[in-house]
């Protein structure tokens, strides 16, 4: 069994999943920072750039956008609680808030394949597509997670669920973070 | 070691400098907007890796303070 899963490190100051979690942050980070890079690369240099305002439906991502905060809120509060059983249901909450962030991404995404807007429409689109549809996976992963989360309380007890629905606290904050920028770079510019 | 590598790439700078110098595409060319775009796209990532590796050093300092302190 990995050690220090359930009690903090005395070296460290935290668990070594808390400690996992932050080191697989970092490498997300660098990975959406060379996302950004490129768009920023992009559209610095492009010669035109549509409006995100004017392409895509600015009020299906504003909505997701609220979607996915109240779900990160719901999440930290499934972290407060003091019991596995308590987080459990506050984790199932949001976990069902994040299907309906998927099935509004998806509506979104019909919608703009049936208007013909296309990752191979123009470098905006290309941009837009890649940098949501990663994002989108990433809360699929987030989903996935909190079903094992959900499901292992009867496997490996109250202490350690705890820790797992901290470690998605942390998480589902930075696909939040991450989609708070995808959401200011594309629909409000 | 340290003295080789530090006469080598002295002599590699007094032979062929222009062969050190950085890539033509965004290196004393005149501005357009592909350079442009290449020097907004190297803050950003520099600021994504500085971010990240200041929270390796603060990490790091934070073990040694503790390690102090117990």
């Amino acid at each position: 069994m990995i050690p220090y899963t359930i009690e903090k490190r005395p070296d460290t100051g935290v668990t070594n999943v808390t400690l996992g979690l932050w080191l697989f942050l970092a490498s997300e980070v660098m990975l959406f920072g060379a996302l950004f890079s490129a768009y920023a690369l992009l559209r610095v240099s492009a010669a035109h750039w549509p409006s995100g305002r004017d392409t895509l439906n600015l009020a299906l991502g504003s909505a997701n956008t609220l979607i996915l905060l109240s779900m990160t809120a719901v999440t930290w509060r499934a972290a407060a609680a003091g019991s596995a059983r308590g987080s459990r249901g506050q984790l199932a909450l949001a976990t069902l808030v994040a299907v309906f962030f998927v099935g509004v991404k998806t509506a979104e995404y019909y919608a703009e394949f049936t208007r013909g807007l296309r990752p191979s429409t123009n470098t905006f689109l290309a941009m837009y597509f890649t940098l949501t549809g990663l994002h989108a996976l990433h809360v699929i992963g987030g989903i996935i997670a909190n079903l094992w989360a959900i499901t292992g309380v009867t496997r490996v007890g109250e202490r350690m669920t705890l820790g797992r629905v901290r470690a998605l606290k942390l998480y589902w904050s930075f696909v939040d973070v991450v989609w708070m920028i995808i959401f200011v770079l594309m629909y409000l510019s | 070691m340290k003295r080789r590598h530090a006469a080598l790439t002295s002599l590699a700078i007094a032979v062929a400098p222009a062969a050190l110098a950085a890539c033509p595409v965004c290196f004393q060319v005149d501005e357009s907007p592909v350079t442009t775009g290449v020097r907004a796209a190297i803050v950003v990532l520099l600021g994504v890796t500085v971010g990240v590796l200041s929270g390796f050093v603060w990490f790091a300092r934070r073990l040694a303070r503790r390690d102090r302190s117990s």
